[in-house]
């Protein structure tokens, strides 16, 4: 595949539930889809509250929809969002389980995330740590 | 009514002006990146040859991102300005 053919990459790293980084993650995968790139968002840490089943209708910024309507348009825009707890324990603790994940959201770990970043990252995509 | 709308940015064979418009939508009150999201959503509804025109308060949306999503994806586009807050976009798949 050509330079000019091969699909730009954004794969975003996000480990808070604060607003103000939650919204611009978000916007920015909705914003990378639009502009034609391939997007992945992967959760952690805190990161993970707003894939649990409920989590993202709870963060919410004046002058904006809540982030429940960007979970769900950038999942329907093809953003592929993923789920990452350290360890089995700490998901438990998070009351995260495969059951209340939003739907559409898939686990994977950290080798899953590099497996695609490293290959992004060496054609020129953009790995960004929100 | 075609009258009273000003051309700002031409990026087409000047036949957007008089187009049949097929969809449109308003974007007026959206937070980013709704205007460009929404655009490029309707556009992947339409068929080759289509207009979309899409109405906007916002002068980023109307002059910058907007275009630069056209640009991107190589559809013509026609924007318009209708008053001093309010831009239409016309877009041809």
């Amino acid at each position: 595949m050509s330079e000019q053919q091969r699909q730009q990459e954004v794969h975003i790293v996000l480990v808070s539930n604060d607003p103000n980084r939650a919204y611009p993650a978000f916007t920015l995968a909705l914003g990378a889809v639009t502009m034609g790139a391939k997007c992945k968002l992967y959760c952690t840490m805190s990161g993970l509250d707003l894939v649990k089943k409920g989590g993202s209708s709870k963060i919410t910024m004046p002058g904006a929809p809540p982030l429940d309507k960007y979970l769900k348009d950038a999942i329907d825009a093809g953003v592929e969002v993923t789920a990452c707890g350290p360890s089995k324990e700490m998901l438990i603790q998070m009351g995260i389980t495969k059951d209340n994940l939003e739907q559409g959201v898939q686990f994977e770990d950290v080798i899953g995330f590099l497996k695609a970043a490293l290959p992004a990252s060496r054609n020129g995509g953009m790995v960004l740590f929100i | 009514m075609l009258g009273e709308l000003k051309v700002l940015i031409n990026k087409s064979h000047n036949d957007l002006l008089k187009a049949n418009l097929v969809k449109s939508f308003d974007s007026r009150g959206m937070a980013c990146p709704y205007p460009s999201f929404e655009t490029v959503k309707a556009m992947n509804s339409l068929n080759t040859g289509d207009v979309l025109e899409i109405v906007t308060d916002s002068d980023e949306s109307a002059l910058k991102s907007i275009p630069s999503v056209c640009e991107n994806r190589k559809w013509e586009f026609l924007v318009l300005e209708e008053s001093k807050d309010v831009w239409r976009i016309r877009i041809k798949k």
